[in-house]
């Protein structure tokens, strides 16, 4: 991931590739299909804080593939 | 050109969340903004020594401890995140979702009190709170009303709406005002009201943008002179 920025915040560019990396490795932990989080997330039912953090910042990456 | 235009303006925004952060509730918060690939969105979010840990819950420990290991032991923690991108004509700034809340637990990230905002719903309050707790009187509410009871953190209580949403400053506010900061830094308070001061110059300007002849009509009525493009 390349990196830069201001000195006092960092810029990271995120691969979509690691950022479903990522998705798949939260949601396996969860025991959710990426079918069933889309349609939770869209659903606004998800129920552990954890998902719906992940939803709510990173479900476009999911929802507009 | 757009890309850049939304990195320009992320870091602005990330390092005007650190300052306030580190004038106010703690001390080394440290913001990192991940441009997500080309999809027009980014994430803003605390991060630790490795901005590389986008997995990372997003805690902001709720101490002035001079020493990192103290604040790294606090009990209580600020969860922070923000999703932005460019709005629709790709020039400015705008919040699509975020998460903030009062934390009890680094490990799980569990927080008791969470402020939502989603630009995108549709179904449910944009913006809301949702509370961890018991309320008799909400089960009483529900068995009137003839429905099955909901737990009180599945209600999404609606909170200002799109545009007029509590800020991460008067969350902090809040939560120095219950004494659950143990600590705040001196002149606190002086530093929520310049930055809030400045989120409500950014909303106002949006708003106008949104609807120029109502903010042309209103300026007539207090004697401005307003033309037309």
């Amino acid at each position: 991931m390349a990196r830069g920025g201001r000195a006092a915040v960092d810029v990271v560019d995120v691969p979509t590739s690691v950022v479903l990396a990522l998705i798949d490795e939260e949601l396996a932990k969860a025991g959710v299909s990426r079918e069933r989080f889309v349609a939770l997330g869209r659903a606004d039912e998800l129920d552990d804080d954890r998902l719906r953090d992940l939803w709510l910042m990173l479900g476009p990456v999911l929802d507009e593939r | 050109m757009t890309r850049e235009r939304l990195r320009g303006q992320a870091e602005e925004f990330a390092a005007t969340l650190t300052h306030v952060l580190n004038a106010t509730v703690t001390t080394g918060a440290h913001l990192t903004v991940f441009i997500l690939d080309d999809t027009g969105h980014a994430i803003v979010a605390p991060s630790r020594t490795d901005p590389d840990t986008i997995d990372e819950v997003g805690w902001v420990p709720l101490s002035t401890a001079a020493s990192e290991a103290e604040r790294e032991a606090a009990p209580l923690g600020l969860k922070i995140r923000f999703r932005v991108g460019l709005d629709g004509e790709g020039d400015h700034l705008q919040v699509e979702t975020s998460v903030f809340g009062l934390c009890v637990s680094r490990a799980t990230g569990f927080c008791p009190i969470r402020v939502e905002y989603d630009r995108s719903k549709t179904s449910k309050q944009r913006a809301h709170v949702q509370v961890h707790g018991e309320s008799a009187g909400l089960a009483y509410a529900f068995a009137r009303a003839g429905q099955p009871l909901r737990p009180l953190h599945k209600l999404h209580l609606p909170v200002g709406g799109h545009r007029f949403r509590p800020t991460l400053e008067d969350f902090i506010e809040f939560l120095a005002q219950e004494h659950l900061i143990p600590e705040p830094k001196p002149g606190w308070q002086e530093v929520l009201r310049r930055s809030r001061s400045g989120w409500e110059t950014h909303q106002v300007r949006a708003a106008v943008r949104r609807h120029p002849e109502a903010a042309a009509a209103q300026l007539r009525l207090q004697g401005y002179t307003v033309a037309p493009p």
